[in-house]
């Protein structure tokens, strides 16, 4: 039985809606990379984070049904929307719908607001709608209240293993014909204490990702959320089928055909990934146009979607200052197969696969793999 | 296809009612309960609810890592389970051992302290964050076990552990793991009860679910993890099965943020998708461990679809009037607690219920009720609008 | 000002509704239902306004369910509560 990618929404640095990602991806928009002052005691520091623009959601819910949804409910709702009106599907029977969200770190910013509203005003003022949206599963609740949506509702978090874990439970649902279709999405959001952590734990102090420099720290964080609309099928309908979602531990064995790598200049995370770029086949990596979060691998995905679909590898993305070390690279360094421009994927056996691997900091990774 | 039927072989638990499975049963056939005001921390309310707080002291930290207090609740949970399924560090390194744990703290970086002295520009020192990062429930288990299977913190709100324990029958019957370390951990947090408080959902009294004068909830801690394993792998190890998850299923209301459908219509439809993975029929049911919270919305949905769907007066109980709500340990424990019951052969009396209320249909077990051994259904709600059901049953299909 | 008109701001900022200007609100038109379409966890937030603004402390919605009917029973609520405590 094979799984289809059949719709993907994005909200992320590059804008809202699959396209901007290839946008990104050609080359044709940059991502939004905003300045955060920290202040200290003595001082302050700047900081750069990928901040996402939310545009449109209003196409999709009236304004008053907004009113208590928080921001980062909002990246999550509209990837949601976008995911299906991407589809071009309807799906009508909403109890066989499932809804597998995930995030890294869940919504600090209004887990945050809820503490502000008992330190502000005294613990008699706590809020308890910023209490009921400060828990994890607010986001995947909302987007079934909003979409009508009455299968299963799960929200999973676990740090770099949440995306594989959201995917893998996506497929399992599927197979088992719990559902015929799943929203599966992730993602994380920027906040003040999150920039500030970001900080303390040594990064933020560069100017961009460079993913494949392992030997420096380069992480610059970011924000925003990736929805698949996942459903049985062949893979005329949609981008292409979602293979497996699995985790191990340390050494990711085999050679791929192409691989994408959810390095994001993390320095802890960097010596996982440095083996692999001896992988005889392509490699790339796309933090760059996201920025690092811990359910990066969730943009991987959507770019190896877009990459099977369109038969294309696409380009490492450069920013300005990166492009200088790529054009020369370090002999034995980068060895394999980064171009400039995009490849087309030799499809002639009619398999073509991208695998997505990421690292978490113990050297567990996850690999995603998607196949034409 | 389903390869693989999903075994329990171990069960552990910790909450206020005992530091173990062995020390929880006695006390709740004996209706011995005591709630009382958070000692942990302090609250500047006017309406303090009492707490399910573990009055003792938590064995020292095994890992020697910074543990959490849901962390240490999950491992002395793990640890009795996996020992009453004979299970060591040689046997886990054999073979494919996920673990899947829900919970609502263990995954939350909210520290107060920290926080407030970020506020202030104080320069908060970064420890609180790096403990934060390394005591994700699952995580952290699935560390200190060296467990190679996958691993999933489940943050579903109060239907999380028993989500977690449904994953892991379809880890089972998918062939990913030969044993699963599965069920949820939670422990009592400032934040969480002023959240609750400002919800005016908890009670000033113990609670009583489905009592006619029930005023809410009591928040409780605690950890409880089933070990679900492998026909295949109980086969080749010679163990003893104790009970079998048959079934599982979840379902969302799509109504409100806090507030469950008034009619229970995911309920409703978790609780026929449940019994008709595990191949059950309503007549087969000898009890219910309901989500019984004790506020007014869940008891009086509760009650009314399980009167309706259960029309012969099945016995009903709930296991919250000893535990407290434990919020993403409370499907852990409840499942624990059902396996348990079906192993004893009876249910203990639902605490604190004294008069029946014609909003919500039902009388729970007001004594030790006898039981015959078969199979029993445990029920959660979450937030949210999530419903999750678990099929429990002495014989598999 | 009117304590009316004042809890009509309140309300509106603290249950952050929109597209509601407090000129639209009537003194006596139902808050909840049919009226402004306020929910069980806009009670609940209104509890807190009254306790943050006023310092009344409501207990039971139960029994407050007639003084949350509107912004006229809700403005005699603060009244006779006020500075009670």
């Amino acid at each position: 039985m094979s799984i289809s990618v059949l719709g993907i929404g994005t909200v992320s640095a590059l804008g809202c809606g699959i396209d901007t990602v290839r946008e990104g991806l050609e080359g044709k928009a940059r991502p939004v990379i905003e300045e955060h002052n920290i202040s200290f005691t003595d001082g302050e520091a700047l900081l750069k984070v990928y901040k996402a623009s939310i545009n449109g959601l209003d196409r999709y819910v009236a304004r008053p049904a907004l009113r208590r949804i928080d921001r980062f409910n909002q990246m999550a709702l509209l990837s949601s929307f976008l995911a299906i009106d991407d589809s071009g599907i309807i799906p009508e029977d909403r109890e066989r719908i499932g809804i597998v969200f995930g995030s890294g770190y869940g919504p600090l910013q209004t887990t945050f607001s809820f503490l502000d509203s008992l330190i502000d005003f005294g613990d008699r003022c706590a809020s308890p709608t910023l209490f009921a949206n400060s828990v994890h599963n607010s986001l995947a609740s909302q987007a079934s209240i909003l979409l009508k949506i009455q299968g299963p509702c799960l929200t999973i978090s676990c740090f770099e293993q949440t995306t594989c874990s959201v995917m893998s439970t996506a497929i399992s649902w599927l197979r088992e014909g719990i559902v015929d279709y799943v929203l599966a999405g992730v993602g994380d959001e920027s906040c003040d204490v999150r920039s500030y952590a970001t900080l303390l734990l040594g990064g933020g102090g560069c100017s961009e990702i460079n993913p494949l420099s392992f030997d420096e720290c380069s992480y610059l964080y970011g924000e925003g959320f990736v929805v698949f609309l996942l459903g049985v099928g062949t893979t005329d309908r949609g981008y292409c089928n979602l293979i497996s979602a699995e985790t191990g531990e340390n050494e990711v064995s085999g050679d791929h055909e192409i691989l994408f790598l959810a390095a994001n200049g993390d320095k802890e995370t960097g010596r996982f990934y440095r083996p692999l770029i001896n992988n005889r086949g392509r490699v790339r990596a796309y933090s760059p146009l996201y920025g690092g979060m811990p359910v990066g691998n969730g943009f991987d995905i959507a770019i190896a979607a877009l990459s099977l679909k369109e038969g294309v590898v696409y380009p490492l993305p450069l920013l300005a200052p990166l492009l200088a070390p790529l054009q020369a690279p370090v002999p034995g360094e980068i060895s394999s197969g980064i171009t400039v421009v995009p490849e087309q994927i030799d499809n002639n056996t009619g398999n073509a696969r991208i695998s997505c691997v990421g690292f978490d900091g113990n050297g567990n990774y996850s690999l995603i793999t998607l196949a034409k | 296809m389903k390869t693989s039927f999903a075994c329990i072989t171990g069960l552990g638990c910790i909450c206020a009612a005992g530091i173990s499975l062995k020390a929880i049963m006695p006390v709740l056939y004996t209706g011995k309960r005591n709630p009382s005001a958070p000692s942990n921390f302090r609250a500047d309310i006017d309406k303090t609810s009492p707490v399910f707080e573990i009055a003792w002291s938590l064995p020292a930290d095994p890992s020697a890592n910074n543990a959490s207090r849901t962390s240490l609740l999950a491992l002395a949970a793990a640890m009795e389970a996996l020992e009453h399924a004979h299970l060591d560090n040689m046997i886990l390194k054999k073979k494919r051992v996920g673990v899947v744990i829900g919970t609502t703290v263990g995954c939350t970086l909210n520290n107060e302290p920290f926080y407030r002295a970020y506020r202030d520009k104080k320069n908060p020192e970064v420890s609180p964050i790096k403990r934060f990062l390394i005591n994700n429930t699952a995580l952290y288990v699935a560390g200190f076990y060296n467990c190679s299977g996958p691993a999933v913190t489940i943050a579903n709100a109060c239907s999380s552990g028993t989500d977690a324990v449904g994953l892991a029958k379809s880890w089972i019957e998918n062939d990913i793991c030969d044993i699963v370390i599965a069920g949820g951990a939670d422990e009592l947090c400032r934040t969480t009860y002023l959240g609750f408080t400002s919800l005016l959902i908890t009670s000033q009294e113990p609670c009583r679910p489905f009592d006619r004068n029930r005023k809410g909830l009591n928040l409780g801690e605690g950890a409880g993890i089933v070990i679900v394993e492998s026909n295949r792998s109980v086969k080749e190890r010679g163990v003893q099965v104790i009970a079998y998850v048959k079934g599982y299923g979840s379902s969302g209301d799509a109504h409100h943020p806090t507030a469950p459908h008034p009619g229970g219509s995911g309920l409703r439809r978790a609780i026929d998708i449940a019994m008709r993975d595990s191949g059950s029929k309503v007549n087969e049911i000898e009890f219910i461990n309901a989500h019984g919270t004790s506020t007014m919305d869940n008891d009086k949905v509760e009650g009314k679809v399980i009167a309706n769907m259960f029309p012969n007066s099945v016995p009903v109980v709930s296991t919250k009037s000893y535990t407290g709500h434990t919020l993403g340990a409370a499907g852990g424990i409840e499942a624990v607690l059902t396996v348990q019951a079906l192993v004893d052969r009876q249910i203990p009396a639902t605490a604190g219920f004294e008069e029946y209320d014609p909003e919500c249909a039902i009388t729970p077990t007001t004594k030790n009720t006898p039981i015959k051994s078969g199979t029993a259904i445990s029920n959660s709600l979450a937030f949210g609008g999530n419903n999750s059901v678990l099929v429990i049953g002495m014989e598999h299909a | 000002m009117r304590l009316e008109d004042e809890l009509k701001s309140l309300i509106i900022t603290e249950l952050k509704l929109v597209d509601v200007k407090p000129e639209d609100l009537k003194d006596n038109d139902p808050l909840f239902g049919e009226g402004l379409g306020l929910d069980s966890l806009d009670a609940v937030e209104l509890v807190v306004l009254l306790q943050k603004h006023y310092r009344i402390e409501t207990k039971n919605l139960e029994q407050s369910r007639e003084a949350f009917s509107s912004v006229k029973s809700l403005a005699d609520y603060v009244r006779g509560n006020k500075g009670k405590k």
